[in-house]
């Protein structure tokens, strides 16, 4: 992040961020998770009819199940204790993404007494899958409330999503000293148990848990976590990650702190490959940077200046070792690594222009709907299933964020409903023996939904739009002012050139 | 000598600050209007998803009168039939197939997948036949194909007769595990839903 800043600066630079890099690092956990809740399945369903719903919910078609199941409600045909199909119907609507109406159906229920046929435990996982898909749209309130709702302790890793969501929640509202509580009952369990479950969900409370800690200003706390996560064993790449993040902050604070000796302990912990490198590498030519060590420091930093220039520890990277090499009084050198930098910048933004085009013309919009289309029903879809999009490098994080990925869902579905909705007014014009009063009203109501969901179709896609200009423009600005610190550094270089051979003249 | 270590000191605190401004813009993002920006955003995100939601439910509600109006099209002499698959979850039994004859015409064959057998284990029932028959008797043979620990080609087959009218008829094949001590064999059994 931030390098060779002056005592002065530091008060009041570094506090930010680092509160920023923690926000980042607990949003990061959260997205990265890919937090899919599972479809919420119900006991002992007796109408046949419901179970064939809840077989399509199952199975990844939650569209054409509702539309049977409340077609077979309207025209009375369950006859079987009719309130369990009301259930199927909350998690159908909730698996369709429509986490309102399915907060509806389950608070009704949930105050009266129809779904009390249902073991607590089951209830208790309706709970959580909604409140997974209220945090997912943006509704924190909403999801503390289904949470509340649990009643009791939930079976195994289900306990543990429930409390680090919870704990999520709660730090998104600032409250971290109940966030801390939540946290620190993931411990809790015996260690056979832990083992027998090996929990990713564990791990990343434990992270979080020193990141709430610190927040909390319980630094030493904090940090015994943090080191014990960041030096134990890891059996898969989501746990060597979280393992590399943990050293990842620990390093850093002490950086920030001036500790280069405790900070390098951590940055020698993180593995030299994966997402966590750039960072590393960064971190650790500050260390000897700051130790006046400039020969060592160019060692992390030419190997960071060689990597994927969309990052921006790489960026970083490349306006460091000319700094080193100026400090090492090898001008040239400098010169000519400030002028690879430059070219490099401009390199970079030529592309971020060119992903800014493809956003423009709504050509990423497109393929990314058409890749989530094509991508199994009912289940989430990662960053790493999605095509090679124009400046995808610079947008892979806005793709991991809930709000991204929820409005790219919707986008999708409203463009299929659209297509549904041509159908469907075909069906009607060549529909046999039809009350014109009634094809009257259903055409109405076609054309009614059409427009509707034309003007939400479009206002999505401007948002999905905006969303990717956004986050383009700030790398745009950010190589910008790079390539220009880049081009005034190599100025000032000829001219302290000048200065010298005119003096020594 | 004075004047190059003056422009060396210079250039020493230009690298510095060079680097610290760079980097400081990069800090700048975690600002008090970045947080409003971000409450509003979050604010608009929220409004649009709940508008989408919206016309999506009345989407889904159209979809339920179209499937009435489907089904009110068929011919005065015809009549709708469900047949469906229920399996009671048993710990030796794996599906592979269903087949299905209504008055010895094959009218369905179904091999079931991974995701079906697990929607199936979880109680949910699978449409094997959905479609007009005519109205009055039909004779309905369901064959099954699967394995068991001793058989590792499984068969079996029910019959059931039927006289449907102008109702939709609801059949359910319902395969259990077998009453037999080690429970190993399933048992298949027809039943029309009324």
């Amino acid at each position: 992040m931030l390098l060779l800043c002056c005592t002065h600066e530091r008060g009041n630079v570094w506090t930010p961020v680092l509160t920023r890099m923690l926000g980042g690092v607990i949003c990061l956990l959260l997205s990265a998770q890919a937090l899919v809740a599972a479809p919420v399945v119900w006991d002992h369903i007796e109408d046949p009819l419901v179970r064939a719903a809840q077989f399509d919910l199952l199975v990844g078609k939650p569209f054409e199940a509702i539309t049977r199941l409340e077609a077979d409600l309207d025209q009375g045909r369950i006859k079987h204790r009719p309130a369990q199909a009301q259930l199927v119907l909350g998690s159908l609507y909730l698996a369709n993404g429509a986490h309102h109406k399915a907060a509806s159906i389950f608070e009704a229920l949930g105050n009266g007494k129809r779904n009390s046929d249902q073991p607590q435990r089951v209830q208790n996982l309706a709970w959580l899958s909604l409140a997974q898909a209220q945090y997912q749209h943006g509704q924190t309130d909403e999801a503390l409330a289904s949470l509340q709702r649990i009643n009791g302790e939930l079976p195994g890793q289900a306990q543990q999503e429930r409390l680090l969501l919870s704990a999520m929640l709660l730090m998104q509202r600032q409250d971290f000293d109940q966030a801390v509580v939540n946290l620190r009952q993931l411990g809790k369990k015996s260690l056979v148990r832990q083992l027998r479950e090996k929990s990713v969900w564990e791990t990343y409370g434990r992270f979080n848990l020193g990141v709430a800690l610190f927040r909390q200003g319980k630094e030493e706390e904090g940090r015994t976590l943090l080191e014990k996560l960041g030096s134990g064993t890891a059996d898969t790449e989501e746990q060597r990650a979280l393992r590399d993040k943990a050293n990842l902050m620990l390093a850093y604070h002490h950086l920030n702190k001036n500790e280069p000796e405790k900070a390098q302990q951590y940055f020698v912990k993180t593995r030299l490959q994966g997402p966590m490198s750039s960072r590393a590498l960064l971190g650790l030519g500050r260390v000897y940077s700051s130790r006046e060590l400039h020969q060592k420091s160019l060692v992390p930093w030419l190997k960071l200046s060689k990597m994927d220039a969309s990052d921006p520890a790489v960026q970083d990277g490349l306006l460091a070792v000319p700094f080193a090499f100026g400090k090492l009084e090898a001008f040239k050198q400098a010169l000519e690594y400030y002028q690879s930098a430059l070219e490099r910048f401009k390199a970079e933004v030529a592309q971020v222009r060119q992903a800014e085009a493809a956003v423009n013309s709504d050509a990423l919009a497109d393929t990314l709907a058409r890749a989530v289309s094509n991508q199994p029903a009912g289940q989430g879809w990662l960053v790493q299933d999605l095509p090679n999009t124009p400046g995808g490098r610079y947008l892979w994080q806005l793709f991991t964020t809930h709000e991204f990925q929820e409005t790219l869902k919707n986008y999708v579905q409203l463009r299929r409903s659209l297509e549904r909705l041509a159908q469907w007014s075909s069906q009607i014009d060549s529909a046999n023996g039809l009350e014109p009063a009634h094809r009257r009203e259903l055409e109405k109501r076609v054309l009614g939904v059409q427009s509707e969901l034309l003007s939400v179709l479009e206002r999505t896609q401007t948002h999905l739009k905006v969303l990717a200009q956004k986050t383009l423009k700030r790398h745009e600005q950010r190589l910008l002012g790079y390539a220009s610190e880049a081009r005034f550094s190599m100025a000032q270089m000829y001219d302290y050139a000048s200065k010298r051979w005119g003096s020594e003249q | 000598m004075k004047k190059i270590n003056v422009v060396r000191r210079g250039l020493a605190f230009f690298c510095v600050s060079l680097v610290g401004l760079g980097l400081l813009a990069s800090g700048m993002a975690y600002t008090a209007s970045a947080a409003e920006d971000s409450v509003a955003e979050t604010t608009r995100f929220v409004q649009l998803d709940a508008a989408a939601e919206r016309v999506l439910n009345e989407v889904a509600a159209l979809g339920a009168q179209m499937a009435i109006l489907e089904e009110a099209q068929k011919s005065l002499s015809q009549t709708r039939l469900l047949v469906l698959v229920t399996v009671d979850p048993g710990p030796f039994f794996q599906l592979g197939t269903i087949q299905l004859h209504i008055d010895e015409r094959m009218v369905s064959f179904h091999q079931y997948t991974e995701t079906e057998l697990a929607a199936l284990q979880k109680g949910g029932s699978h449409r094997l036949f959905w479609d007009d028959v005519s109205v009055g008797q039909h004779k309905l043979t369901v064959s099954m194909m699967g394995r068991t620990p001793k058989e590792s080609d499984f068969r079996r087959t029910s019959t059931l007769v039927i006289t449907s009218d102008e109702e939709r008829g609801v059949v359910e094949l319902r395969i259990a595990p077998g009453e037999n001590e080690d429970q190993s064999s399933p048992e298949m059994r027809l039943k029309e839903w009324k």
